[in-house]
C-alpha cells in the first residue's frame, strides 16, 4: 500500500479487518514496535474490533505528495486450522517527522482468509495505490 | 520469488526443521516461517538458524543482533561467537498462535562474503501468560564463514519441539528477468 489519507491532521492510521470483521467482535491483538526520531515504543492491544496501525500515513496538513508505504504479510492464510498472524510495516517521512513502524496481529480466527477490507480515517486520497499479492508455495 | 522447498510439522513434532541440496541458481534466499515450539507456560519462544556447506555449521562462527517491543518497552540484545543464533521469533501454541519471521539470505553463494541474514517477525497471543504477551522483533545474523550456504537448519532454544502445524517455506529470488512467484 502507498497511501495519503484526507484527514484534517499531519497523519493518522490505517485500519482493517478480515472476512468481514470490522467492528462488532474484539478479535483482533496486537504488538507494536514505533520509532520516531524521538523515541523508540512498544505498546500492545487486545481484544481489538479491527485492526490498527496509528501514525502510519500523512494527511491533509503534511507536505503534498508525500505518502507513507505500507506492507501486510499475512502467511498461511488459508490454513482453517490455525489462528492467522501477519506482520504489518508502516513507515512514511515527513522531512521533520514521521515514524517506522512494526507491527504483529493476531487475528483469533481459524477460518480461511477470503477478504480484507482497508480503512483510514477520512478518504484515502487519488494516487493511492493498494496491490494484493499471492505467494506460492511448492506444488501450486 | 521462486519456491524451492516447503516443510510442515506433523504429529508429534518435529526438534528441527532443515533444508539441504539447496540450489545454487538463485541470488537470494528467503524464508517464511509459521512457527510455533511447545515450550509450556511462555507464549513465545526462540529459535537458531545455522548455515551450512555440504552440512550445518555447528561450531561458534555466528552472531546476532535484535531490537524489540513487547508492549512494555523497547529492548536490544545480542550475540558474539555463538553456536545458536536466535534470529527467529516462535509462538508456543497457546491459544493456537503461530509466530510469523520473514527472515532474508542476500547474496548467499557468494564465496567472497561472509552471509547476513535479516528477519522481520514475532507474535501476538492476545492477553499474557507469565507476564508475556507479545513481540515485534528485527533481527541480524551472521555467519562467519564465506561458503556458499547449500543447507539450513532452524531449531528450538527453549522448547524441544517445533509443534504440529509448524511451516517453514524457502524461496530463491532471482535478478534475472524471468518471472516467478
Amino acid at each position: 500500500m502507498y497511501a495519503r489519507d484526507s484527514t484534517a491532521s499531519a497523519s493518522s492510521g490505517i485500519f482493517g479487518g478480515f472476512n468481514g470483521q470490522y467492528g462488532g467482535n474484539s478479535n483482533y491483538s496486537f504488538t507494536n514496535l514505533l520509532g520516531n526520531g524521538i523515541a523508540a515504543t512498544s505498546s500492545r492491544a487486545t481484544n481489538q474490533p479491527y485492526i490498527s496501525a496509528d501514525g502510519a500515513f500523512p494527511a491533509a496538513s503534511s507536505t503534498s505528495g508525500t505518502f507513507g508505504a505500507t506492507t501486510w504479510d499475512i502467511l498461511n492464510y488459508s490454513n482453517t486450522s490455525a489462528f492467522k498472524t501477519y506482520l504489518n510495516r508502516n513507515a512514511y517521512d515527513l522531512n521533520g517527522s514521521g515514524g517506522t513502524y512494526l507491527s504483529v496481529g493476531l487475528w483469533r480466527s481459524t477460518a480461511a482468509i477470503n477478504s480484507v477490507l482497508i480503512v483510514c480515517a477520512a478518504t484515502f486520497v487519488a494516487g493511492s495505490t493498494f496491490v494484493l499479492y499471492g505467494v506460492r508455495t511448492v506444488g501450486q | 520469488m521462486f519456491p524451492i522447498a516447503s516443510v510442515t510439522v506433523g504429529a508429534g513434532g518435529s526438534s528441527t526443521i532443515s533444508f539441504s541440496s539447496i540450489p545454487q541458481t538463485f541470488t537470494h534466499l528467503e524464508l517464511r516461517c509459521f512457527i510455533a515450539t511447545n515450550r509450556g507456560t511462555y507464549g513465545t519462544d526462540n529459535a537458531y538458524l545455522r548455515l551450512g556447506n555440504g552440512g550445518i555449521d555447528s561450531g561458534s562462527n555466528y552472531a546476532s543482533h535484535e531490537v524489540y517491543g513487547d508492549g512494555a518497552g523497547v529492548a536490544s540484545g545480542g550475540q558474539v561467537s555463538t553456536t545458536a543464533p536466535f534470529l527467529i521469533k516462535t509462538g508456543t501454541g497457546v491459544i493456537s498462535s503461530f509466530a510469523i519471521d520473514i527472515v532474508t539470505i542476500l547474496d548467499y553463494t557468494n564465496t567472497n562474503k561472509y552471509k547476513t541474514l535479516r528477519n522481520i517477525g514475532g507474535v501476538d497471543i492476545n492477553g499474557t501468560i507469565a507476564g508475556f504477551g507479545g513481540i515485534a522483533a528485527l533481527g541480524s545474523e551472521l555467519w562467519m564463514n564465506t561458503a556458499a550456504v547449500t543447507n539450513i537448519s532452524i531449531g528450538p532454544q527453549s522448547g524441544s519441539l517445533f509443534i504440529q502445524g509448524s511451516r517453514v517455506d524457502l524461496y530463491g529470488i532471482s535478478t534475472s528477468n524471468a518471472t516467478g512467484a
